[in-house]
């Protein structure tokens, strides 16, 4: 297993602090196993916690209607691997999980207390614009994934859409 | 090898290769493949028409194609699995970790098994239990994909016991030629190949000796 601090500052939302402010925001965090197929947090949950991927993997998983089914289909939208961050809503007051987090391989992460990060960055300016900056990156990161999908998925649809015209 | 059993199984994975291993893996604990598929779209609907028992999906399959410059193109594999079982609620769906596949590399005498994730072990599958071993939550059953040394010899050991038997025969022979006292150089050289052989088997058995063992 990979050392805390070192997975912590590998990590894209903390990887701009100084060693003593990681140590801060270590602090309030523990290590924690997921069996392949436990869910780490669900969609609309209160958002208490930030995750660090140590090891494994775990699939974000967005609920959408699925017509003639009672309940929703679940579509993955990303797979966080080590040193991946996921949960980043827990930073944000009041916000519930937007998405399902379900391992999908045996995964171990390290946990951070939510309030108590919401806290020290409001106390603390530096570490506060420094993993506020992190985070910021990191969501811009997810965003330009997103459109590289979608330009591929519309980029490998034309040529069939035109291939059923003719 | 676990006796063939009527179980039917669907593998889908984007890959030919990794496909071809978990069809190997699938008839190895005693099902029979009866379709394959290289994406979301074409699992789904193979599932619907052929509504196998079982499917076996790639967690790392893309939902039409997959791209290596895009990231995310490759992670549809867990949805496919949870869309199968919902529409055939009496099937089970095995989602693979395609990290797992490529980990565990290729061995001369290894054999490819399927086992289910358990306490940081690993519980191999046969083909009766992926039928029956529906997990509570949309009987998704979350798998590894390993290599199992052959029950006699690793790759490495074999290696050691050919070149000893190679090597071994290289000197008698060498001794053979010097005998005849015309050919004692030839014979000198062939001792020395023979012996060189043998040092070779020797670090092959120190690295079959090391090599981990699949448990």
């Amino acid at each position: 297993m990979m050392d805390k601090k070192r997975l912590l500052l590998s990590s894209l939302a903390f990887k701009d602090l100084e060693d003593s402010q990681a140590d801060r925001v270590l602090e309030l965090a523990s290590v924690a196993q997921y069996d392949a197929g436990d869910s780490v947090f669900w969609e609309k949950d209160v958002a208490n916690k930030l995750y660090v991927v140590n090891s494994g993997k775990v699939a974000l998983q967005m609920s959408v209607p699925a017509p003639g089914y009672n309940t929703g289909r679940r579509l993955t939208m990303d797979i966080i691997t080590e040193t991946g961050v996921f949960g980043w809503s827990a930073v944000v007051d009041s916000h519930p999980y937007s998405l399902t987090a379900v391992c999908i391989e045996r995964a171990s992460v390290l946990e951070i207390d939510g309030n108590g990060l919401r806290l020290l960055l409001e106390n603390e300016a530096s570490i506060g614009y420094r993993v506020m900056n992190g985070l910021i990156r990191l969501v811009a990161s997810r965003l330009d994934e997103t459109r590289h999908l979608l330009m591929s998925e519309r980029m490998t649809s034309e040529p069939v859409a035109v291939a059923s015209l003719s | 090898m676990s006796a063939r059993t009527d179980v039917r199984v669907m593998v889908a994975s984007e890959s030919e290769a990794w496909g071809d291993k978990l069809a190997s893996a699938v008839e190895q604990a005693g099902g029979t493949v009866v379709c394959r598929a290289r994406n979301a779209i074409e699992a789904m609907a193979r599932a619907r028409v052929l509504k196998p028992e079982v499917s076996i999906v790639d967690v790392g399959l893309p939902y039409s194609l997959g791209r290596d410059d895009v990231r995310m193109s490759r992670m549809s594999g867990l949805d496919t699995a949870m869309n199968i079982v919902r529409d055939a609620p009496d099937s089970n769906a095995v989602v693979v970790n395609s990290k797992a596949i490529s980990d565990a590399g290729e061995d001369c005498d290894s054999t490819p098994v399927l086992c289910r994730q358990a306490g940081g072990g690993c519980v191999p599958f046969d083909a009766r239990e992926l039928r029956t071993h529906g997990a509570a939550e949309g009987r998704v059953i979350f798998a590894e994909f390993l290599f199992k040394n052959a029950p006699l010899l690793s790759c490495a050991s074999r290696i050691s016991h050919q070149l000893f038997a190679a090597g071994g025969l290289f000197v008698l022979c060498g001794m053979a030629l010097m005998m005849t006292l015309v050919l004692v150089t030839a014979g000198v050289a062939v001792v020395g190949l023979g012996l060189f052989i043998l040092l070779g088997a020797a670090i092959a058995a120190a690295v079959a000796r090391i090599q981990p063992k699949f448990a």
